[in-house]
């Protein structure tokens, strides 16, 4: 890890975010920057750090015990309460689709998370507009409007939800008008689809399952888009909307299709049909880098 | 000078009068700001229930007409401007209820804030309840002094 200052990157952060952190720290970061900063890893009791171009820089400050609490219930706007099932599941969604992973002790009652007491880090994802060529994506879910989905994967960061809000915008533009309807369980993937041209509605907070349900049953959805897939309950959902012929586009986690495949709900996913197509997604100098596989590929990669 | 008398007499009298009218609207208005911050404070604990409003939008869906009752004239009011608006028409005891609440809300999770509300209408309710009780002995008991004084007043300027 590199001294911030001696290297002395300048980095700009949302204005929004600035204001919440606590001032010694933003001005530390204002100070040195000049780049965008990725993620901003703050700890209690330790050196917080800032990511910029996949390396972490010391900003030489160390956040008190009080100071992150008091951050914390800044980035809930005042309310903690609105968003304890969320930090129950590990993160909060800031405005802009700025994502926060809190880390800290969880309580729990019956196996089953019901709060997350003394808050000892958070690490702030922050999201780039990046210019996305989404279309060979659009192009292959046309090619299997009937034939099944198209599932994404990549390692965490990459970019999936940035494609996902590309090729949601581009295939219920004007151009295309496939009725859509984006699961954003997360907060994160409907924030920049606002165009009041597209075609398409976004189910916000709904647990996958639930939203894909709703999806298909009351909206009508011609294609349904998710982010981050795996649990079987997820599996069970997309299983029901693909019987009632609705495709899905979806991402999950996995460096490589042999890993994606090796997760039991994404496998079965596999074995029944729902996918037509796989993406692995890698991130180069001119932007991203596609890899297309169909079954019989994903049925060598399975063996 | 009689009828200069008789005029001054009726002057005491009436603003006696006014005093005591102005006493028994104070006394009765405690009460209904009282019973105003009750209702707004359950319909917070429904919005925290139901639906995790945060605190920023939680007053945009309530009742105008209990918040003019608090006396808040800002298009989007905040809980701090309800209570800056209502204090000095608050008891002691129901102020300092209000404080402790509205200095921990929003700190906290779901489960706790319902029961942080549930105590806090508890104790508010139970003052309400005192109030009403008393509330006819501090009426009589206003109306009866101002006019006394009032009276005693004319008969000695007299």
């Amino acid at each position: 890890m590199q001294s911030f200052c001696s290297s002395r990157p300048r980095l700009t952060l949302p204005s929004g975010l600035l204001e919440l952190l606590p001032s010694r720290l933003s001005s530390a970061i204002e100070v040195c920057g000049a780049a965008k900063a990725e993620e901003l890893r703050l700890h209690s009791g330790r050196i917080s750090t800032v990511t910029y171009q996949s390396r972490s820089y010391s900003t030489g400050i160390i956040l008190s015990d009080a100071e992150l609490r008091e951050l914390l219930q800044k980035m809930c706007g005042g309310s903690l309460y609105a968003y304890g099932e969320s930090i129950n599941q590990g993160y909060l969604t800031l405005e802009g689709g700025i994502r926060v992973g809190v880390c800290g002790t969880a309580a729990l009652k019956d196996g089953r998370i019901i709060g997350v007491g003394s808050v000892t880090g958070l690490t702030v994802r922050i999201p780039h507009a990046v210019s996305v060529n989404a279309t060979p994506v659009t192009d292959c879910l046309l090619r299997m409007r009937r034939l099944g989905g198209v599932l994404l994967y990549a390692p965490p960061g990459v970019g999936k939800t940035t494609l996902l809000r590309a090729v949601a915008a581009e295939i219920s533009s004007l151009a295309y008008a496939w009725r859509t309807v984006v699961v954003d369980t997360r907060r994160e993937l409907g924030c920049t689809l606002t165009d009041p041209t597209l075609t398409l509605d976004v189910l916000v907070g709904y647990p996958r399952r639930t939203g894909i349900e709703i999806a298909v049953r009351s909206l009508g959805a011609e294609l349904v888009i998710c982010d981050e897939i795996g649990s079987p309950e997820d599996a069970q959902a997309i299983l029901s909307a693909a019987n009632c012929g609705v495709p899905l586009l979806a991402s999950a986690h996995a460096a490589s299709l042999t890993e994606l495949l090796r997760r039991p709900a994404l496998c079965e996913l596999h074995r029944t049909g729902v996918f037509g197509a796989y993406v692995g997604l890698e991130r180069g100098s001119g932007g991203f880098r596609y890899h297309f596989s169909d079954r019989r590929q994903a049925d060598a990669a399975l063996l | 000078m009689t009828l200069v008398r008789l005029l001054g007499g009726g002057m005491i009298l009436c603003s006696g009068a006014i005093a005591a009218y102005a006493s028994v609207r104070r006394e009765r208005g405690r009460l209904s700001v009282l019973e105003a911050w009750i209702s707004l404070l359950s319909y917070i604990r429904g919005q925290i229930d139901l639906y995790m409003t945060p605190l920023s939008e939680i007053l945009a869906g309530a009742d105008p007409a209990l918040l003019a009752i608090l006396g808040t004239l800002s298009p989007s009011p905040t809980l701090e401007d309800c209570f800056a608006a209502s204090a000095d028409r608050l008891d002691a005891e129901s102020r300092r209820i209000l404080i402790g609440y509205l200095a921990d809300l929003g700190s906290a999770y779901r489960e706790t804030e319902l029961k942080r509300c549930d105590a806090c209408l508890a104790a508010l309710s139970s003052q309400r309840k005192k109030m009403a009780d008393e509330l006819p002995a501090r009426l009589r008991l206003a109306v009866g002094l101002r006019l006394c004084f009032s009276l005693g007043a004319t008969i000695v300027l007299w």
